[in-house]
């Protein structure tokens, strides 16, 4: 398989994987576990929240 | 699929030998066959004496509800879970799961990915506290090692978090120089401590 960017797409990543430390690859890797990690919530039902630090408030993860 | 990671040598206490053990990725049905047919009649046996938490957690025995075929059968196609055995003479003498979906909370690693152990136990009869007489010894040390050979193969740089039981608390703050973070009161039953550790913790620990 062969995975053709756009430079705006790569520009994300290459700024992704420094700052995350990573390789572009495992970084890719990384973002499919947790792609199929939330789908498969989504499909159980389940909602997907993130909480700001500080205020608690929560919004809701949007998957389509 | 089932592969081999590494050939190890584990300590026999009994016989004051060193032998030869495998280090597999992916619990097999071997695995889970030796599960049902020598680690569950064993921790079901000794269950059978004891009549107080305090008794379990004394027999070293806190891990004995974990349903690892259950947990097999429903994570087998996640990439977000990757499971782990050792073998010696024949036999499963330790299993691992880890999740690979996981973010450190340590303000130095903070929101990094880690490699999450969710589950480590080793066969009951290398436990102190379940006989008198362990066998094996260093089971539990080579899955954390080998759960830090994959966080590095992953990208994680060796980064490990996880929720230790009573019991193995003090082993792994102070055996293997995990930080502890205190008691994580969002992970039932509200009492176990979460432990992460560092890159240059894992270099430490995992140094020959």
């Amino acid at each position: 398989m062969t995975l053709m960017l756009s430079d705006k797409e790569m520009t994300v990543l290459d700024r992704l994987a420094e700052s995350r430390g990573m390789s572009k690859t495992a970084l890719l890797r990384q973002a499919l576990r947790l792609y199929q990690s939330v789908t498969e919530r989504i499909d159980r039902g389940e909602k997907v929240f993130v909480e700001h630090p500080d205020t608690k408030d929560k919004a809701e993860l949007m998957v389509l | 699929m089932k592969s081999h990671v590494a050939r190890v040598d584990l300590y026999n206490r009994l016989t004051n030998k060193t032998e030869p053990a495998d280090v597999f990725q992916e619990i097999d049905q071997a695995n889970l066959d030796d599960y049902t047919r020598l680690w569950r009649p064993a921790f079901l046996g000794r269950l059978a004496g004891l009549t107080s938490a305090a008794e379990v957690q004394a027999a070293n025995l806190q891990d004995e509800h974990w349903d690892w075929i259950g947990k097999t059968s429903q994570r087998s196609g996640h990439l977000g879970y990757e499971s782990f055995a050792v073998e010696c003479a024949g036999v499963t003498q330790g299993l691992m799961f880890v999740k690979t979906t996981a973010f450190a909370r340590l303000e130095s690693q903070k929101g990094l990915d880690l490699v999450y152990v969710d589950l480590l136990a080793t066969a009951p009869w290398n436990r102190h506290g379940f006989t008198a007489t362990p066998t094996y010894k260093g089971v539990g040390r080579v899955l954390l090692v080998t759960a830090v050979s994959y966080s590095a193969e992953l990208g994680f740089r060796g980064r490990l978090g996880l929720h230790s039981l009573p019991q193995s608390e003090s082993w792994y703050r102070t055996q293997c120089g995990m930080t502890d973070l205190g008691v994580d009161p969002a992970v039932p039953p509200g009492v176990l401590h979460y432990f992460e550790m560092t890159e240059v913790q894992a270099q430490a620990f995992t140094a020959p």
